[in-house]
């Protein structure tokens, strides 16, 4: 014990990972691997802050259920059964798909695998306390769930779709200067303004889902995107004037684009998500 | 114009997309990001990450951006009856009590019976029986829950899986107790098994089909997982035991029959015992035949799939026949008391409710319990 820092015996005891029959070892062990995975070559206060931002009962439950103990895995159903089920059930939409989908997971979770000494190759064990473990589990199946039925779908479709597709009209070229001022205008926008962006306008995700995607009110999220929007017009317009088009040639330009945008666009990705094959993840959780 | 906007902003959402660095960010930063738990200069990359990378977003979105609904089926809210309807169901309520007492006394034979005396329940099961009683086949199918409905219409399956553990049956001597003999009879099709379990309605409609679909051929399944199978989701597979079957036949019980229907029914022992027997029919439920398979055990649970029958009872009792029940093996179950569900699995697994949960996946050589 004299190589782990002082703290971690009170995060121990805070994480009531003592009644999980998780011993000490091994829980510093799991806070060790969440620092090494996230922090690699910090040292001292950072890493105790880290540390202790962590959501440490879960982690503390997650890697005693990895290990195998089973009074962690009775608190683990009990608080987390159904669930798991719920959550499953929502994001396939479809209770049996669900229930598979649950299932599979469990499996993983539990542990099929073995390692060369006999021990058990768990889900949880990629688990770092990050998030809430709950949250960890919603993402895992929602990961779970896109890669094997969308892809299963997809196979579908393009067995469906074998015919070979008629030649496209060749499109006239896109004016550059155009080009060049939607290119400055969306990477002038900040990553999380961008994705507020590509969430409305390209996913097609309501007001209310990005809300609870951003735990904000929908109205938060639509003041937002009503800002953007008016912004990205204006920078558009910039740099069309910028570029040497007159002020009524470049709001001609835009005039209904921005509001055509959600629907044209939407449809474009979709064009670009049923060409694309989903990439397999490839992390473990 | 607008078509060449249109394009540039395609043409640079193509670009971005093919730029979407090959790691994606693991389920603990994704979670930690719906969350709002990551440090600054993580979220900013995360944030990168998912403007340019579709399916992350649609992963996110999936695990945060729905409702759930609660998974119990909420509580109608009370109606108010009229004061007529009240009445006439106290009424009909008293008529099927009183009915119901005097077909009891009856079979007990309390009361004479009225001429002519019913046909024997076993030559004339009836082919159409009502919703039966809870000791059933399928452990799952006791109070089943009502279909979620998600917000986006989506067919259901024809039988709604149960999320928890059924209420216990009751004990056979009531069953026994029930005043009809359709009511005393536990149904089991030759046809492949459902996935998961049946639920009462789903066995109620099984049983309304015509003739042709009760020896109808395998029904397309899905895999049950072992947890599912039962009712008892989510069972940890641990291994409880293991337990090796004994291959001795133990009776010759007559024409093999891949498309016989199976029952459990009850018949009295002297002093008014219930014991509970197997029977078969080999003609679609018109008529039924006692199968003797072990006289010192009352049979509460039997199931079959195509040629495989399992059957089991008091003590543990459990007995398994691979030729449609002309030869029947007793199967060694590591408790010893009464079993009161069986499922077959599509997968072949077989789930035993006795108390708890147990799963054979090779026919009886080895068992493992949630």
């Amino acid at each position: 014990m004299s190589e782990f820092s002082p703290y971690f015996a009170e995060l121990y005891r805070s994480a009531g990972a003592r009644e999980l029959g998780l011993s000490f070892d091994d829980f510093a062990a799991a806070l060790r691997d969440a620092s090494g995975r996230y922090l690699a070559g910090a040292r001292g206060r950072e890493v105790e802050a880290f540390h202790r931002g962590l959501h440490l009962e879960d982690l503390a439950l997650a890697r005693a259920c990895a290990l195998g103990i089973e009074p962690a895995w009775d608190r683990f159903l009990a608080r987390y059964r159904a669930k798991l089920f719920e959550m499953a059930a929502a994001i396939a939409r479809d209770e049996s798909t669900g229930r598979e989908l649950a299932d599979s997971l469990y499996t993983d979770l539990f542990g099929t695998r073995q390692t060369a000494d006999g021990r058990r190759i768990s889900k949880l064990a990629s688990y770092t306390g990050r998030g809430s473990l709950e949250g960890w589990l919603r993402t895992v199946l929602a990961q779970e769930y896109v890669n094997r039925y969308r892809s299963q779908r997809r196979t579908a479709e393009f067995d469906e779709n074998m015919q070979p597709a008629a030649p496209a009209p060749e499109e006239p070229g896109i004016d550059p200067r155009l080009d060049a001022a939607v290119g400055d205008a969306l990477a002038e926008l900040s990553a999380e303004e961008r994705l507020l962006m590509a969430s409305y306008y390209l996913d097609g995700r309501t007001l209310a889902e990005i809300g609870r995607i951003e735990h904000v009110h929908e109205s938060t999220v639509s003041r937002q995107i009503v800002r953007l929007t008016a912004e990205l017009r204006k920078r558009i317009v910039r740099g069309l004037r910028r570029r040497g088009m007159s002020a009524r040639g470049a709001e001609e330009a835009l005039e209904a684009d921005v509001r055509d945008l959600s629907v044209d666009v939407r449809a474009t990705l979709l064009q670009e998500r049923s060409a694309a094959t989903f990439p397999e993840r490839g992390q473990s959780g | 114009m607008k078509g060449n906007l249109l394009r540039a902003v395609r043409s640079h959402l193509a670009r971005t997309a093919a730029d979407v660095m090959s790691e994606h960010p693991d389920a603990n930063l994704l979670a930690a990001f719906a969350e709002k738990a990551l440090s600054a200069q993580e979220r900013t990359a995360v944030a990168r990450h998912l403007a340019d990378c579709p399916d992350c977003r649609e992963t996110l979105a999936l695990a945060f951006a729905h409702e759930e609904e609660p998974l119990a089926t909420p509580a109608r809210p009370a109606r108010r009856w009229s004061p007529v309807w009240s009445w006439a169901a106290s009424a009909a309520a008293v008529c099927i009590v009183c009915s119901a007492v005097w077909e009891y006394r009856l079979q007990r034979g309390t009361i004479p019976p009225p001429p002519p005396p019913p046909a024997p329940a076993v030559a004339h099961a009836p082919r159409l029986a009502p919703p039966l009683p809870p000791m059933t086949t399928a452990p799952g199918a006791v109070a089943a829950p009502a279909p979620r409905s998600f917000k986006p219409p989506v067919p259901q399956p024809a039988s709604p899986r149960q999320l928890e553990a059924p209420p216990p049956p009751p004990p056979l001597a009531e069953a026994a107790a029930a005043p009809t003999d359709s009511l005393r009879r536990v149904q089991a099709r030759s046809a492949p098994p459902p996935p998961y379990y049946q639920s009462p309605g789903a066995q109620a409609l099984a049983l309304q089909r015509p003739a042709q679909q009760w020896a109808g051929q395998a029904r397309q399944s899905t895999p049950a997982p072992m947890a599912a199978a039962s009712g008892f989701t989510m069972a940890r597979p641990a291994i409880a035991g293991t337990a090796r079957a004994k291959r001795a036949p133990l009776a010759d019980t007559g024409t093999p029959g891949p498309h016989a229907l199976w029952t459990i029914a009850s018949e009295d022992l002297a002093g008014g015992r219930p014991r509970g027997i197997v029977q078969r029919s080999l003609d679609e439920g018109a008529t039924w035949q006692t199968v003797s398979i072990d006289d010192k055990v009352s049979f509460r649970a039997i199931a079959s799939s195509g040629a495989e029958v399992w059957a089991g009872g008091s003590g543990g009792a459990l007995f398994r026949s691979t030729d449609g029940g002309s030869h029947w093996q007793r199967i060694s179950f590591p408790l010893t008391i009464t079993i009161t569900a069986i499922t077959i699995g599509a997968d072949g697994k077989v789930y035993i409710t006795a108390g708890q949960v147990w799963m054979t996946p090779d026919g009886g050589n080895g068992w493992v319990t949630d």
